[in-house]
């Protein structure tokens, strides 16, 4: 039996045509993507290092209730994001990181991107249960966001494609 | 205007204007769901008329989300800055409703009555936040609303 040539299948995906080079999720501008992401869990987890960590938090609160009782602590001070969003990010970043090397489950994933709804099930389940735990918050955060994650991934082959593109017509 | 900005006002305005509304803006609370559907709905709209393709378009769908951000960020801060004008303080009614049902809400950093350039630099958040989390709303919404060509055999 023939091995398949997921990234093969990727490239197929992501581009839809057939005959096109050979190409992955692996592209330049993930690091920026990346980088943006850990910019963003460092604002998360400054609190406690900071002189002023009202200020940080004041400046997230549109995006997380940040109740402390809610929040991760460190050096006993709460980080600026509840367990839940915690774990979202998390997740989301740990996406950004492993999608690229992970060829064969990314090609199912995009394939049938309405599969990433279903990983936000656990979360809906966890949050409309009274009897959740700060794990098990943060893990259903991780788990939800962590597929999502391709497809921004997925948005910059396609950027770069054609941007590739359009480069190679002015040049042709 | 094109289509693609067509679908971006509406979806951002529409769910701008709800997260800085009393009540509405709590389901803001549950990860930016308000924020996030904004971009969903617009990529909706952009989606809703193309013919079944084999590639998902999610480069537009991340336009269009960011757009939607941009717009909805924009119609948040005017719709609370209208708002406040009418005496109406989200943050502190929220942290009210929250204590009704037991949460005690941080009072520290949102009780602060911020300066001028603080305000500023909060309502340029909203907008950034905004673009952030409707993005990801429109490559979610591509991901929900792309119909897949069928295979030729």
């Amino acid at each position: 039996m023939q091995p398949v040539d997921y990234r093969r299948a990727l490239s197929h995906t992501l581009l839809g045509v057939d005959g096109e080079p050979l190409t992955d999720l692996r592209t330049r501008w993930r690091w920026l993507l990346l980088a943006a992401c850990v910019c963003w869990l460092g604002f998360v987890f400054a609190p406690p290092f900071v002189s002023d960590p009202d200020l940080l938090r004041w400046l997230l609160h549109p995006v997380c209730h940040q109740i402390p009782e809610r929040s991760f602590h460190l050096l006993g001070e709460p980080i600026a994001a509840c367990h839940r969003c915690t774990g979202l990010y998390v997740g989301f970043t740990l996406g950004v990181l492993l999608w690229p090397w992970i060829p064969r489950l990314a090609t199912k994933l995009t394939t049938n991107p309405r599969w990433v709804g279903l990983f936000f099930v656990p979360l809906l389940v966890d949050w409309a249960v009274t009897v959740n735990t700060p794990a098990s918050r943060f893990a259903t955060g991780v788990v939800a966001s962590f597929p999502v994650a391709v497809l921004p991934l997925v948005a910059l082959v396609q950027w770069a494609g054609s941007n590739k593109q359009c480069k190679q017509e002015g040049v042709t | 205007m094109n289509e693609k900005m067509k679908a971006a006002l509406i979806g951002g305005v529409s769910f701008g204007i709800a997260s800085a509304l009393p009540y509405l803006s709590y389901v803001n609370g549950i990860c930016c769901s308000l924020y996030i559907g904004g971009g969903v709905l617009a990529a909706y709209l952009i989606m809703k008329d193309v013919p079944p393709q084999a590639r998902a378009p999610y480069k537009d769908g991340a336009v269009v989300g960011v757009l939607a951000g941009l717009f909805g960020g924009v119609a948040a801060v005017i719709t609370s800055l209208v708002a406040k004008a009418l005496g109406y303080d989200p943050a502190a009614e929220m942290a009210a409703t929250m204590q009704q049902f037991g949460i005690p809400m941080p009072t520290e950093g949102l009780g602060v009555d911020p300066t001028a350039g603080m305000q500023l630099l909060g309502f340029v958040m909203t907008i950034v936040f905004d673009a952030i989390f409707a993005t990801l709303g429109g490559l979610v919404g591509v991901a929900i609303f792309h119909k897949k060509e069928a295979k030729a055999d």
